[in-house]
């Protein structure tokens, strides 16, 4: 009964949005205000009949409801009840369907937030919502049905893929499934824009929230993503670069490039044409990671012909391309910039060359993802593109990147004087070089390490160089205590400072990144009771080797008793479980975390001889990934807090007027 | 200011310094790995072969291993042994495309691309910045002049940057 409320509120849902974005599409262009309204109440009863078939999606996995082939396919009667409310996005058709509920969730959201303001974008930021929805639901109703039914109903499920039954499974899809819907809103603004030929800086003020919002929880979903491979994938890394990986990170870094442009057109009115390339290729780029995140696309170029789904995507992103590009085109002359660049040496500069270097990542993670691809279709042959490629590739793209993090911020806006050079670039430069040679005194001489401690202590010196500029300036001119200036110093300009304690964020990343992959410690050993292994400054003594069953799993978990530096430091343990219906085990590792490194504990295997073998690795700075992380929230939040001076400067900022004569095309 | 960055200078390189293994112990004890992380393993698992014998139990993996032991200990390089792998499975059981015919292309192409882009960018700006009106004669000559000039643009700068 659910599962066909549930198909029934897909196909119904899939008509009324259809309605709806060409209501909202037509009361825009003709001004019809009962039309408008009739829309608006369409994208609600599109919310409640997706909320409807979501909710009956979870029913289904609830009241284990076998006869669906999805619920049948992604859990069984052992699973826990959170575990089997989440295998909602395990597959395919549930992510789809977790896709469209967001995504009219967020167009609910968007309708509220516009009730007062942006009248003439509104309908038309309706409109590509409602038709970008339009196609999720047609996808599940005629081609991908979460509802489907079995001929008959099995008395259990195939169950949850082990590797899936974990937090990661609540926090990495969700994440990464905000960010990716969260970029359909900042692209329906600049769509509505193109439409409307309102191109100042209305639609990226309206947006900038958004554009965070799906920015932070798309870092997020990576960042999750790496954990999880740490902490369950069991292989001591945590960025394996497969397509799914890349998926994920190829929109983060061309939004993280779209949102450092826009700040030069909401200061000097430039760049809008780059700007609106950069929103339409991170909201593709979004598409395509949907489609990869799911379908295994890239596993052969034979697979595009295995299914519906593949086509319809590679369709949507080929329309999105061209209407978005061709509304471009026909607008390009009215959007000329206001300014032009002053100086090579400039603020504006440093962020086309930063613009540059993110979009050029993006692109050598998207060449090596579609390559192999391109070589089947040339040379008929299958290889492979992975961690070896992208390591050489774009490691020294993201070096220049980290530099010029630290650069931008110290190059004046319009044009930089010597003297501003000189006086901004001589300390932090002086810290890094100082930082980089007592490192390289203390033996850290690897070709890739230096460099990259050089840099990140660069970027760490500007920003400190920053805070403590704006610090000393509230100091003589409020007459604060230097401590107390700083909070306040954050607080008076959010998203400036929010801005610089997410680079701090990304800098702790970074160095984590750098230490685990440069100078990680690994040994092998197998062992019988009583046997030690040592690596660095740990020595691990198997103690014991036990086998039992739980909640539908054979675990053997292995005990080692550990000592540093000679003296004892507890127990870990590190396990192998068998699940039910599925043959491979999966490895439960071992780790204990400080702030100066991981230790990380691997049971490769427990031998038939009572023996057990065993993998160990020492990754230093770790846990600073995860801080990391959690000071890129901070910064976020301090960036999206919202200031009630916005709404009095917008008022007070005059309307500009573009030069026409001197206009160029950016 | 100058005790603020010496502080800098000795947190960050003693942390970081602290926390890196010392040459002495740096180099990884199990060279295996190097080798294991430039071959896919041919299991299925689409993990290089460092990786998917510790993720899962893979006897094709743990097989690859053993070779890669094996050959180390008779006294190949280690790119001798990916290049027995190579013969043994062919080109898909490297983790990376080689460097050489078609697939020099996967290689060069996103440094090319980045290259083309910074010239074209680059050009672009000497375009925008030059087409620009010359700046006006200084309006207070001499000494005292430019001093004064000075002072102003310093104060303009420091206000802008509380101002930013």
């Amino acid at each position: 009964m659910m599962t066909d409320v549930g198909y029934v509120a897909l196909l119904i849902g899939f008509v009324v949005a259809a309605y709806s974005a060409s209501a909202s599409f037509i009361a825009g262009r003709t001004g019809q205000k009962e039309l408008w309204v009739s829309a608006r109440n369409a994208v609600w009863a599109v919310l409640a009949l997706t909320s409807l078939a979501s909710a009956a999606m979870v029913y289904a996995f609830v009241s284990r409801d076998f006869s669906i082939k999805y619920v049948a396919e992604y859990s069984s009667r052992d699973l826990s009840l959170p575990l089997t409310i989440a295998s909602w996005w395990a597959g395919q058709a549930g992510s789809i369907l977790l896709w469209a509920w967001l995504l009219a969730v967020f167009t609910g959201v968007v309708i509220i937030q516009n009730r007062r303001q942006n009248q003439e974008l509104a309908p038309f930021i309706t409109a590509v919502m409602m038709a970008v929805l339009t196609f999720f639901l047609g996808t599940m109703a005629f081609a991908a049905n979460p509802f489907e039914k079995l001929p008959t109903t099995p008395a259990d499920g195939l169950g949850l893929n082990p590797l899936l039954q974990n937090e990661g499974m609540y926090l990495h899809p969700t994440t990464l499934y905000l960010g990716y819907v969260g970029f359909t809103v900042p692209f329906a603004f600049a769509m509505a824009a193109l439409i409307t030929g309102r191109l100042g800086d209305e639609w990226i003020r309206s947006s900038r929230r958004w554009t965070l919002f799906a920015w932070f929880f798309l870092g997020m979903g990576n960042l999750f993503g790496a954990q999880w491979a740490y902490t369950v994938l069991g292989w001591g890394g945590m960025w394996g670069w497969d397509p799914l990986k890349n998926a994920g990170f190829m929109p983060w870094l061309t939004g993280t490039a779209y949102l450092h442009s826009v700040m030069i057109q909401q200061r000097r009115g430039m760049l809008k044409v780059w700007n609106l390339v950069l929103i339409i290729i991170t909201f593709a780029l979004s598409l395509f990671g949907t489609l990869l995140t799911r379908s295994g696309l890239l596993s052969s170029v034979h697979s595009f012909a295995q299914g519906p789904l593949g086509v319809l995507f590679i369709g949507l992103i080929i329309i999105v391309l061209a209407t978005s590009l061709r509304l471009l085109w026909e607008r390009l002359p009215q959007l000329r910039s206001e300014h032009e660049l002053d100086s090579f040496v400039s603020r504006e500069s440093s962020f086309l060359f930063n613009n540059l270097l993110l979009v050029g990542a993006a692109f050598a993670i998207f060449w090596g993802t579609i390559f192999p691809l391109i070589t089947e279709a040339v040379r008929g042959v299958k290889i492979t593109v992975g961690p070896p490629f992208y390591n050489q590739v774009a490691g020294p793209i993201f070096l220049a990147m980290i530099v010029l993090m630290g650069v931008c911020p110290l190059i004046g806006w319009r044009k930089a004087s010597k003297e501003n050079l000189a006086r901004n670039f001589m300390a932090p430069l002086a810290v890094s070089l100082g930082v980089a040679a007592l490192l390289y005194l203390r033996g850290i001489r690897s070709p890739a390490a230096l460099p990259a401690f050089w840099a990140l202590s660069f970027v760490a010196a500007t920003i400190l160089l920053e805070f403590y500029r704006g610090a000393r300036a509230r100091v003589r001119g409020h007459r604060d205590g230097l401590l107390a200036a700083v909070p306040r110093l954050i607080w008076a300009n959010k998203p400036r400072y929010g801005g610089y304690i997410v680079h701090v964020g990304l800098i702790l990343i970074a160095m984590g990144v750098a230490s685990t992959m440069i100078y990680s410690t690994s040994v092998e050993s197998t062992l019988a009771s009583g046997e030690t292994m040592s690596i660095r400054q740990y020595d691990l003594t198997l103690t014991s080797i036990d086998q039992f069953n739980t909640e539908g799993r054979q675990v053997t978990a292995a005990s080692l008793s550990v000592t540093k530096n000679g003296k004892p430091d507890g127990t870990i343990v590190s396990e192998k479980a068998l699940h039910e219906n599925h043959d491979n085990p999966v490895t439960s590792i071992g780790l204990r975390s400080n702030l100066l490194e991981d230790l990380y504990v691997i049971l490769v295997r427990a031998n038939d001889d009572g023996t057990a073998s065993f993998k160990v690795l020492v990754n230093p700075l770790t846990t600073w990934i995860w801080i990391g992380g959690a000071v890129l929230l901070v910064g976020t939040a301090v960036a999206f807090w919202p200031d009630p001076r916005e709404r009095e400067r917008a008022a007070i900022l005059p309307t500009r007027k573009p030069r026409v004569r001197e206009a160029v095309h950016v | 200011m100058f005790r603020l960055a010496v502080a800098l200078v000795l947190v960050l390189s003693l942390g970081v310094g602290l926390a890196l293994p010392h040459p002495a112990h740096a180099d990884n004890a199990d060279e295996v790995d190097s080798i294991a992380g430039n071959l896919m393993c041919q299991c299925g698992c689409g993990l290089v072969v460092s990786a998917c014998g510790d993720t899962m139990e893979c006897s094709i993996g743990d097989q690859m291993k053993a070779i890669i032991r094996k050959k180390l200990a008779e006294g190949n390089a280690g790119g001798e042994i990916v290049r027995y792998f190579q013969e043994l499975y062919g080109e898909g059981v490297l983790a990376a495309p080689t460097k050489s015919g078609f697939n020099l292309t996967a290689w060069i192409t996103p440094f090319a691309a980045i290259a083309f882009a910074g010239v074209a960018l680059g050009g672009f700006i000497w375009f925008w910045v030059s087409r620009r009106d010359p700046p006006p004669e200084t309006p207070c000559g001499g000494a005292g002049g430019r001093k004064q000039q000075h002072r102003y643009v310093e104060r303009v700068d420091r206000e802008l940057e509380t101002l930013e």
